[in-house]
């Protein structure tokens, strides 16, 4: 939790400060949005695994080169399924028709969409996702995005079992036991991820 | 020199993409670090020498953090923190009880009082206090090596006791075989493992009945003679069959339910019961209660029992020589049981308290007065001036003179 406090208000500082020196520069503040679909493959620990990315990358342009802002989205892994909020940075080399650009994802997977009973629930995790593509712009200002990635993921599974009824063991609390319970399994995931997307920019 | 760089720079172009991919799909697996936690209890040896120079005695009043047996005295109420010692509350208005104080005895689990000596185990060894006076209570004697079962060696030089504890591991894996394989022994181990702590583990129980002192532990009757209450002398030793629960003395007959069956003794000569029948088609997993003609066994599924039922079973006691099952009637999740006169009260856990009217036991299921469904409860007394219902949220006590209305006075509770 400190970890996702500590990047919340980095995030914050830097959007800040890029969106001070547009502004203090004298520009017209230019939004910008990159939206992709696109395929997460990795293996698992023993298997191939294919997951499912969306993501929607809303920023301002600092410059030519440089675009910031926030990416927000939904990652459906096989096993589960994670709402990503980050920091985003696009750095472009414009070059025309086919423009090729570096992305940085930096943020956290929140586990709101998994349904959470007494004995097994989800964790969040931080992300981190650089992405390396092109910018293919076609009639007008229209531009189609092709890029690929690393995504690495942390989540956490808990899966606990409750104490029988009537039993008080002792001792009662113990930080690292939820009250009530008699037993918790933690698997803390790393996934790791070849991010493959397919987008348009507005 | 020209085409020599273009060569160069293609042979790169050409190794990344063909290798990147490859690095990308291959290098990079899932990392997976799983943490266990889980109760458990763990060995504690203790040295014979050791044990006997802790602090034993009272000290000032302390607030409940997790109770265990209680036992019923007059005006006071005694109430076991398990392992640590006696809570001593001024029950003289049930309205407002006074938490009085506290007497410190290791590893203690039961108690019981007799003519202002009260009785309590302490690991190995039986202690008695005066506790007549509950502002000086003082330890009157000590009756050593009772409770030979903790011994660990043939010298009585060392006994074990066991500490419930919390347990943590990581362990880092990456193979997805064994981690399936690895989460289904834990699982088995930990349900399996349930009934080793808390209130089902090698606890004593005592009553006393006609003079003499009994204490249970799982497979043995522990008999002293108490006829002197402040020289509590130990008698002998009776064994019972394994898995023995609790003990309810009634009309010159003891009443032991173990998880096997309800044994009913003979203790016209209270040094030396006489075993009269075992009725053992019940699984009974809590107090059994008694009147002149009847047995109210409660059988409760769950880890602590080996059954899958959840019953009040009514046993026939007038030949005790011959109990006869009468009727079963199916409950939520009973444990303890408490008898007054044509009440019978039924502790159902999660479920909450339950009243019956047993004046007509065939038909016990029809006569139910009252269900209190938000107050978690374990065990039941009905005391002189109070209906006295523990749970895992403390004690609370009901005036219970209007049977089919029972009325809240008070409750203490626990600070966890």
């Amino acid at each position: 939790m400190m970890r996702l406090l500590s990047l919340s208000r980095l995030v914050a500082i830097l959007t800040g400060y890029s969106l001070w020196s547009v502004v203090a520069c004298g520009q017209p503040v230019r939004f910008t949005n990159q939206t992709e679909v696109g395929l997460l493959s990795g293996s698992g620990a023993l298997i191939r695994q294919i997951g499912f990315t969306l993501q929607a990358f809303n920023g301002v342009r600092l410059n030519e080169f440089a675009e910031l802002g926030a990416t927000v989205g939904l990652d459906a892994y096989p096993e589960v399924k994670l709402l990503p909020l980050a920091f985003g940075w696009r750095g472009v080399v414009p070059a025309g028709n086919v423009s090729p650009f570096l992305g940085l994802d930096v943020g956290y997977g929140f586990d709101w969409l998994e349904r959470e009973t007494d004995t097994d629930w989800y964790g969040g995790g931080l992300l981190f996702n650089p992405s390396v593509g092109i910018r293919i712009q076609s009639k007008g200002t229209d531009r189609f995005i092709l890029s690929l990635g690393y995504k690495r993921q942390h989540y956490s599974a808990y899966t606990g079992q409750l104490l029988p009824e009537g039993v008080t063991p002792l001792p009662q609390t113990d930080p690292s036991l939820p009250p009530g319970m008699a037993s918790l399994r933690k698997d803390a995931h790393t996934l790791q991820r070849m991010s493959v997307r397919l987008g348009l920019m507005f | 020199m020209k085409p020599t760089m273009l060569s160069t720079f293609r042979w790169k172009r050409t190794f990344i993409a063909a290798f990147l991919p490859a690095m990308l799909f291959t290098g990079c697996s899932d990392q997976l670090e799983t943490t266990y936690t889980y109760r458990t209890q763990v060995p504690v040896y203790m040295e014979v020498d050791a044990f006997r120079s802790m602090e034993v005695g009272a000290t000032l009043a302390k607030p409940l953090s997790t109770t265990g047996k209680i036992y019923v005295y007059g005006d006071y109420l005694f109430i076991n923190e398990p392992q640590k010692g006696i809570h001593i509350i001024d029950n003289r208005n049930p309205s407002s009880p006074k938490n009085l104080n506290f007497i410190h005895i290791p590893g203690n689990v039961d108690m019981a009082v007799n003519s202002g000596v009260l009785y309590a185990d302490s690991y190995i060894d039986l202690l008695a206090f005066d506790v007549s006076n509950p502002q000086d209570i003082t330890l009157v004697e000590r009756v050593e090596n009772v409770f030979p079962h903790m011994f660990v060696d043939l010298q009585q030089k060392l006994f074990v006791a066991y500490k419930d504890t919390v347990v943590t591991y990581t362990d880092s894996q990456r193979d997805r075989w064994w981690y399936y394989e690895d989460k289904a022994t834990f699982n088995n181990g930990s349900s399996n493992g349930g009934p080793s702590y808390g209130q089902g583990g090698s606890l004593a129980r005592f009553t006393l009945a006609r003079g003499h002192l009994y204490a249970v532990d799982q497979n043995s009757l522990r008999l002293f003679d108490v006829k002197a209450a402040d020289k509590p002398e130990f008698v002998s030793t009776i064994p019972l069959g394994w898995g023995i629960e609790t003990i309810f003395p009634f009309d010159h007959k003891l009443f032991v339910g173990s998880t096997t069956g309800m044994h009913i003794y003979d203790i016209c000569n209270p040094a030396s019961p006489q075993e009269m029948a075992v009725y053992s088609h019940v699984t009974a997993c809590d107090p059994v209660v008694v009147n002149e003609k009847y047995a109210f066994v409660t059988l409760r599924s769950g880890n602590l029992c080996q059954q899958g039922a959840d019953l009040l079973e009514v046993i026939d006691i007038q030949d005790p020589y011959h109990p006869q099952l009468l009727k079963s009637y199916p409950m939520q999740n009973p444990h303890g049981l408490g008898l007054s006169g044509d009440h019978l009260y039924v502790c159902e856990g999660a479920y909450g308290l339950k009243s019956f009217k047993v004046a007509d036991v065939m038909n016990i299921n029809d006569n139910m007065l009252e269900h209190l469904k938000n107050k978690k409860a374990i065990d039941v007394i009905p005391a002189d001036k109070s209906l006295i219902v523990t749970g895992p949220e403390g004690i609370c006590q009901y005036d219970y003179s209007t049977p089919d209305k029972l009325k809240l006075l008070s409750c203490i509770s626990t600070t966890n």
